[in-house]
């Protein structure tokens, strides 16, 4: 390929990488793992690149290649450490709010509780919720919510129908806050 | 316009975060909070979250060792 085209594939690798890091990391849940997958999927996205005509696209197309190399090599190391199961969780026909949790019974001495709950919450008290959903609930709520990727790009990296994509995200929103919640409780914060 | 529901309100509310409400969806939210507490204050502790996981999101960085090693692989093709 010429150099053209490795000066433009650089070009978007950088623009991507940061949030390829993220989410690989939070797929891997293992530093070197995520550094591996990453350059693993650069190589194949390199081999590959003659064959994506939309530029514009690359960020979900090198997303999908992450997706795909860590279900066919990583996800098997992993399921060593797989988190609880969805019905441990939340019950199948049950839904979960933070807020009507925060606001009915006014648990926090505060003027605005569900705020301050929010802000109580540390970094690392949210990666731990989000490491404990469900892989199929965590990938969109990764992507959707903390990446603020649209609909639709979510829907390519990980080959669904936007309607799926959609119902996922409000599950796993549901279960994210009721995996909050018990954190909270269990660090007193609430 | 058509008056909507609590609940009808929460789920464009989570639509409204993802930029994804119609106007004329947005117009019958904004009049339901208006006269609805809950649901303003609802969408305001959505949004503090949404905003609260998209920060802990940016603050994991791409490590150095990682750029090195792109910059490398990059040089080999």
């Amino acid at each position: 390929m010429g150099t053209e085209n490795k000066e433009e594939f650089s070009l978007l690798l950088k623009d991507a990488l940061a949030v390829m890091y993220r989410v690989s990391l939070r797929l891997t849940k293992d530093r070197m793992d995520a550094e591996d997958l990453i350059a693993e999927a650069c190589l194949k996205a390199w081999e590959k690149f003659p064959t994506l005509r939309n530029h514009h696209s690359f960020r979900p197309w090198i997303l999908r290649i992450c997706q795909n190399l860590y279900i066919s090599t990583y996800r098997k190391k992993q399921r060593e450490k797989e988190p609880l199961k969805e019905s441990q969780l939340l019950g199948e026909d049950e839904d979960f709010s933070l807020f009507e949790q925060l606001v009915s019974p006014l648990i926090l001495d505060n003027s605005n509780p569900e705020i301050a709950f929010i802000n109580a919450l540390s970094s690392e008290q949210i990666t731990k919720a989000l490491s404990c959903l469900p892989e199929k609930y965590k990938t969109v709520v990764m992507l959707c919510c903390f990446e603020e990727l649209p609909y639709q790009e979510a829907a390519r990296i990980l080959k669904l129908p936007i309607g799926t994509v959609r119902s996922r995200l409000h599950r796993g929103r549901a279960i994210l806050q009721k995996l909050l919640w018990e954190v909270a409780k269990e660090k007193g914060i609430i | 316009m058509k008056t909507i529901s609590c609940s009808e309100s929460v789920k464009r509310i989570f639509e409204l975060l993802q930029g994804k409400l119609r106007s004329t969806e947005k117009k019958e939210l904004d009049n339901h909070v208006r006269f609805c507490k809950d649901c303003c204050n609802r969408i305001e502790f959505e949004k503090t979250l949404k905003e609260k996981l998209q920060n802990v999101s940016k603050q994991t960085k791409v490590p150095n060792t990682l750029e090195k090693r792109i910059a490398r692989l990059l040089r080999t093709f």
